[in-house]
């Protein structure tokens, strides 16, 4: 209250000081401009006579209290905008600094050297790299051209390597012929809220996954199981209708392939919820080279039998990351697929390769065969139970149980094919580290 | 209801097709069945008995799950095909499926006259005959 006060006093005293040097202001002023020396007697009997003499008379008193005024809304606008805990700079058209809050800058020396400088001068001043200040001008003139400014999120890291996310803005005050005047520029720390988003993203993404993998359950378990368990409760029926000993058992001897069938796709539901959340599963660096001995050595009667060449170039990445049983799994699986549905009018020839994308490797498994009509099947592919050539062994659950395997250890797996020509399996996984 | 009606089943399962013609054949209606395995035999057979309306079947029962050609690649032929017939053949898609999607789908198909839930019994095939 009393540096209030004082403060009051201050600027009267500050006014009354202008008021009485107004005309020594006016008398050199007046001098400029018209050429020629006056006095300041000269100058007040001529204000006088042009009946301006109230304005000497009263100027003392007048500027005192304009900047008291001025003064006393200076100090409460500084004051509110000195403790609004977000970044505030005022730019001239220049995008030079007229005002910036404790917020934008702590150090009040460095606060009080950016007013007049541009983010240039100020970063070449605290040694900073001239990039940020190039994308700055660049944000300034875009929201200069704009009719309500600019928005956008900027995240950087702090003297501990800490990410700090900011809401920043450019907003330009313009005139009314809408010429900007100023550029107020603000910015508000929304690290805490970007870091509960990215946990929030994660889990939805978490819950998505969960929720996608229960419709795909139940969907398996509406399509695939209702089919054999509607025969077995058809047999009963029908059994139970019969006095036919013989019949009966024609009849029974129909249920083993039904109970057969409900038994592999529970089982390989059980199986792929076992991949799906096996947590402990030992993840490794696996020799391809390994690998595919493995899986040619086990497939070596088919290989045999259907003459099919094997070519393999993994020259580019011969290692990837994940759990053995899975990558053998993987590759098992896409070369017996390679052989059992081989074209008929040529000898079959299966190529494995490798290539690099960044951290991780794709393995890719091509084959001379029938081809799939992604058009027609492209949505079914993986799905347990789909099968899309005639073949005694085609049950539908390899590629389902590949695509799970995949899509638990983090990779991706995605097909290219044509009709009679042959296809393509791309899987893609972790590097060998 | 219509009597001595020539039924087409198109259907990969051999143990649904047994129940199938079982049910069939326990409707006592005079029914002629031919059984197809997938999309392509029935497309074909459809094909060799289009020298006649006598000689193309009244009712198809078609399954939507077989390798080869499935029941949708058999419908987006048989639509092209399905002024040149000459008859009027009901169609009903048999199958396990009821997934919502697949029965807006086959709704799309003027001539799918039903979507009917395996298994196949004698009280949907009387209701089914009833309806012709």
């Amino acid at each position: 209250m009393k540096n209030r006060m004082s403060n009051k006093i201050l600027y009267a005293l500050y006014g009354a000081l202008a008021g009485l040097f107004f005309p020594i202001v006016a008398t050199v002023l007046h001098a400029r401009l018209h050429q020629t020396p006056l006095s300041l007697h000269t100058v007040i009997q001529q204000q006088k006579t042009e009946d301006l003499f109230w304005i000497i008379d009263m100027a003392p008193f007048v500027l005192g209290i304009l900047a008291a005024y001025i003064g006393r809304n200076r100090d409460f606008y500084e004051n509110v905008l000195n403790s609004i805990p977000s970044d505030i700079a005022v730019f001239d058209k220049n995008h030079r600094y007229l005002f910036v809050n404790p917020s934008a800058i702590k150090d009040p020396v460095h606060r009080r050297k950016i007013i007049g400088l541009d983010d240039f001068e100020y970063c070449a001043y605290r040694n900073r790299d001239a990039k940020f200040a190039e994308e700055r001008r660049n944000r300034f003139l875009a929201a200069k051209s704009s009719e309500g400014g600019l928005k956008w999120e900027e995240t950087i890291r702090d003297a501990d390597g800490v990410p700090v996310t900011h809401l920043r803005r450019y907003y330009p005050v313009r005139d009314s012929n809408g010429h900007m005047m100023i550029m107020i520029g603000y910015a508000l720390d929304i690290s805490d809220r970007k870091l509960l988003e990215e946990k929030q993203e994660v889990l939805i993404k978490q819950l998505q996954k969960t929720n996608r993998q229960l419709n795909d359950f139940s969907n398996i378990i509406a399509h695939n199981l209702r089919g054999p368990l509607g025969n077995i409760t058809s047999i009963v029926e029908l059994i139970e209708d019969l006095d036919d000993v013989a019949q009966q058992k024609e009849l029974i001897s129909y249920l083993k392939p039904c109970t057969e069938s409900v038994s592999a796709i529970f089982n390989q539901l059980v199986d792929s919820l076992h991949v799906m959340h096996d947590v402990d599963i030992e993840f490794r660096n696996n020799d391809l080279d390994n690998c595919l001995k493995l899986v040619i050595s086990s497939l070596d009667l088919e290989i045999k039998q259907s003459q099919a060449k094997i070519l393999i170039d993994i020259s580019l990445a011969r290692e990837i990351y994940g759990p053995e049983k899975y990558v053998v799994s993987m590759l098992h699986n896409l070369i017996s697929n390679a052989l059992k549905y081989r074209s008929p009018d040529r000898l079959p020839v299966i190529t494995v390769r490798t290539m690099n994308e960044g951290e991780e490797v794709i393995v890719s498994v091509t084959d001379n065969g029938l081809g799939i009509d992604l058009h027609k099947h492209g949505d079914n592919l993986f799905k347990i139970g789909k099968v899309f050539h005639s073949h005694p062994d085609s049950k539908g659950f390899g590629l389902f149980m590949t695509k799970t395997q995949v899509e638990s250890i983090g990779g991706k797996i995605w097909i290219d094919s044509a009709v009679g020509k042959g296809t393509t399996f791309f899987i893609m996984l972790k590097k060998g580290k | 209801m219509m009597e001595n009606v020539s039924i087409l089943l198109v259907e990969d399962d051999p143990i649904t097709t047994f129940l199938t013609k079982k049910v069939i054949i326990a409707c006592k209606a005079g029914t002629e069945l031919v059984c197809k395995a997938n999309g392509q035999e029935a497309l074909d057979y459809i094909a060799g008995q289009n020298t006649g309306a006598l000689l193309l079947p009244d009712i198809i029962l078609l399954d939507l799950n077989m390798p080869v050609l499935d029941g949708w690649g058999f419908l987006d032929t048989f639509k092209k095909n399905v002024n040149i017939y000459g008859k009027n053949i009901a169609l009903y898609i048999c199958t396990s499926s009821t997934a919502p999607h697949d029965i807006m789908k086959a709704r799309e198909y003027h001539f799918v006259k039903d979507f009917i839930s395996k298994p196949l019994n004698t009280q949907k095939f009387l209701d089914l005959l009833k309806s012709l």
